[in-house]
């Protein structure tokens, strides 16, 4: 499997990465080689139905996802003011963003 | 006075503690003084904390004026150091990257919490391969970790501060991360011991996530019994990692494996592993040698057959990278750490993530991107998963027959600085041996097994030894039989 730079600006834009002329063949290199490694699971067919999602737990383990019910529970956070603290910047209690609304055409 | 760092324990420090021959002051001051004279060379330290003396002298007063409150403290005044990816209240947690500097952890880690409440104090945080992606701790921000045994080598990593330290004697004992064999490999190449337990044994509440159906906490230390205590204090159940196990669940995990007798137990190697080429001669010479010494001591040892364990390393970095993915897009320069602005938000999001992120980092990110993208998601995501439960077939298949099963802990021993940065697979195969544990879930041990002499001298003329270490792996919940079989090689090495 061999990935082109087209493709690895791609990836790039949809994982909001900015990448120089020089990154980008130097990932689709890089990718090149990895995936050419992991292709290796291709010879597997035993027992293989790709078409099911597999994320069913191993018979032996405990679990493998876990759900808890969608409710807030307060207890579960710590203060949240020092959470709001680590943000690169906040006012008046809150994280403070760009505007992504009303913006000029 | 002096104090014989080599040889310390947490038992014999708390014996001398309690018999009044050294303070918890005294023992932190012995090694902010190794650190000051050492770690210029190692860098294994991000960061010594203002206030070790200050905890140590807080543990030495609960000591002499509260004996009830001492008593329920096993590690009360143990100097510990933490990997730069958990969280201690209050203190600076970067996880070695750009874009978490000047970051500080608002919560302790539930590890760190469990360890204040037996006593243990912090005196520092440690380097790492940014995010705990790498082996070697040359990806980190701030420099690579040198090995203590010969500074033109890695420490390993990506816990390679936490191993360090410890075979420097710069702290009595650490804890790490391991995502694919980030606690073993570095405690390998640097000659100490590194746990790796059953997934789910330890919160990873306050571990900054990498993968999260991979990520375990553990201990480095020099003695198996170190481990132990540590890891007996650190695991349980807890309401803030829902994939933590109940101890009911560990009984019945238990249950599964009662025939295991721990005076008895038998040992499993894998030709399949071993024949596969891409060993350094000295690894599978100390490999033998450590079987020989086993037999000696009485254990049987036998070989198994572990058909798909040939795929694990493809595996891993299939879903590795997609987990990596998913987690990394936390870091957007709005909730934490770093920043660099662009011209709207968009603009934002790809100048942090493109300048803060390291390499390596945004490298997996691409990779897990790819892997998880319509189109690939059946051949490589789902497909992964599928050959990663045949791997956990075939182990509960061959430990029909044994009770833990035997190899190297890396291929190779540490390696020069610079060798392996240029091409990523090389870099990779490193890991071949330790990824197999965090795909299936179960608990492994790496345990110095010697040395091997290279042709090389160090400053002071002298040849130059490399440790080895060498992985046992045990089936799910029983790292008992990891400390006993550990134990026991260690008294015939």
């Amino acid at each position: 499997m061999t990935i082109t730079t087209e493709e690895i600006q791609k990836l790039a834009n949809l994982s909001r990465l900015k990448l120089t002329e020089e990154e980008t063949k130097q990932y689709a290199k890089d990718l090149s080689g990895i995936l050419k490694y992991v292709d290796q699971i291709q010879e597997v067919t035993d027992g293989v139905d790709t078409t099911s999602t597999s994320l069913k737990a191993p018979e032996d383990f405990p679990h493998r996802n876990v759900m808890r019910d969608d409710v807030s529970d307060q207890s579960l956070n710590p203060e949240p003011q020092k959470l709001v603290e680590a943000a690169p910047k906040y006012q008046d209690g809150l994280v403070e963003v760009k505007k992504i609304l009303g913006q000029a055409e | 006075m002096t104090i014989d760092l080599k040889t310390l324990t947490i038992s014999s420090v708390r014996e001398m503690f309690k018999n009044g021959t050294l303070t918890s002051e005294e023992l932190v001051q012995a090694y902010l003084d190794q650190i000051n004279m050492k770690d210029k060379d190692i860098n294994a330290f991000r960061e010594v904390f203002a206030d070790a003396i200050e905890q140590a002298k807080k543990a030495d007063g609960i000591r002499k004026n509260n004996s009830t409150e001492a008593g329920n403290m096993p590690f009360l005044g143990i100097p510990f150091a933490v990997k730069d990816n958990m969280l201690i209240e209050g203190k600076q947690a970067g996880a070695s990257s750009k874009i978490l500097e000047n970051y500080v952890g608002a919560y302790d880690a539930t590890v760190i919490s469990k360890l204040k409440n037996a006593g243990a104090i912090f005196i520092g945080r440690l380097n790492m391969d940014e995010f705990a992606m790498g082996g070697s701790t040359e990806n980190s921000a701030y420099g690579v970790t040198k090995n203590p045994n010969d500074l033109s080598r890695v420490a390993g990593g990506s816990s390679g501060g936490s191993a360090a330290s410890v075979a420097m004697d710069a702290v009595l004992v650490t804890l790490g991360s391991d995502t694919g064999g980030s606690i073993r490999q570095p405690a390998s190449y640097c000659g100490v011991v590194g746990l790796k337990p059953t997934y789910g044994r330890v919160s990873r509440h306050g571990l900054m996530a990498m993968g999260s159906s991979l990520d375990v906490i553990g201990p480095i230390s020099k003695t198996v019994e170190e481990a132990e205590e540590i890891f007996n204090v650190i695991s349980g159940q807890d309401r803030y990692d829902a994939t933590t196990l109940s101890d009911a669940d560990v009984q019945r995990m238990i249950e599964k494996t009662s025939n295991i007798n721990l005076k008895k137990l038998r040992v499993g190697i894998v030709p399949e592993l071993m024949n596969m080429g891409g060993i350094n001669p000295a690894v599978l010479k100390n490999l033998n040698d450590s079987i020989e010494k086993l037999k000696s001591a009485g254990v049987e040892v036998k070989e198994v057959s572990l058909p798909h364990i040939k795929y694990s390393l493809a595996v891993y970095y299939v879903l590795m990278p997609a987990e990596v993915s998913s987690n990394m897009a936390r870091f957007d320069s709005i909730k934490y750490g770093g920043k660099v602005e662009g011209k709207d938000l968009l603009g934002d999001y790809l100048n942090t993530r493109g300048e803060l992120l390291g390499k390596e980092v945004r490298r997996r990110i691409i990779l897990g991107t790819y892997v998880l993208s319509s189109g690939y998601h059946d051949a490589y995501y789902n497909k992964a998963n599928i050959v990663r439960d045949l791997i956990s077939a075939d182990f509960k298949k061959a430990y029909e027959e044994v009770d833990v099963i035997l190899t190297p802990t890396a291929p190779s021993p540490a390696f020069k600085m610079g060798q392996n940065s240029s091409d990523p697979v090389a870099m990779y195969l490193e890991d071949i041996f330790t990824v197999t544990a965090n795909l299936i879930g179960i608990p492994a041990i790496s345990i110095p097994s010697g040395f091997v002499e290279i042709d090389e001298v160090n400053d002071n003329g002298e040849k130059i030894k490399l440790p080895l270490g060498i992985q046992f792996m045990a089936p799910l919940c029983r790292e008992d039989v990891l400390f006993e079989i550990g134990k026991k090689f260690k008294a015939v090495l």
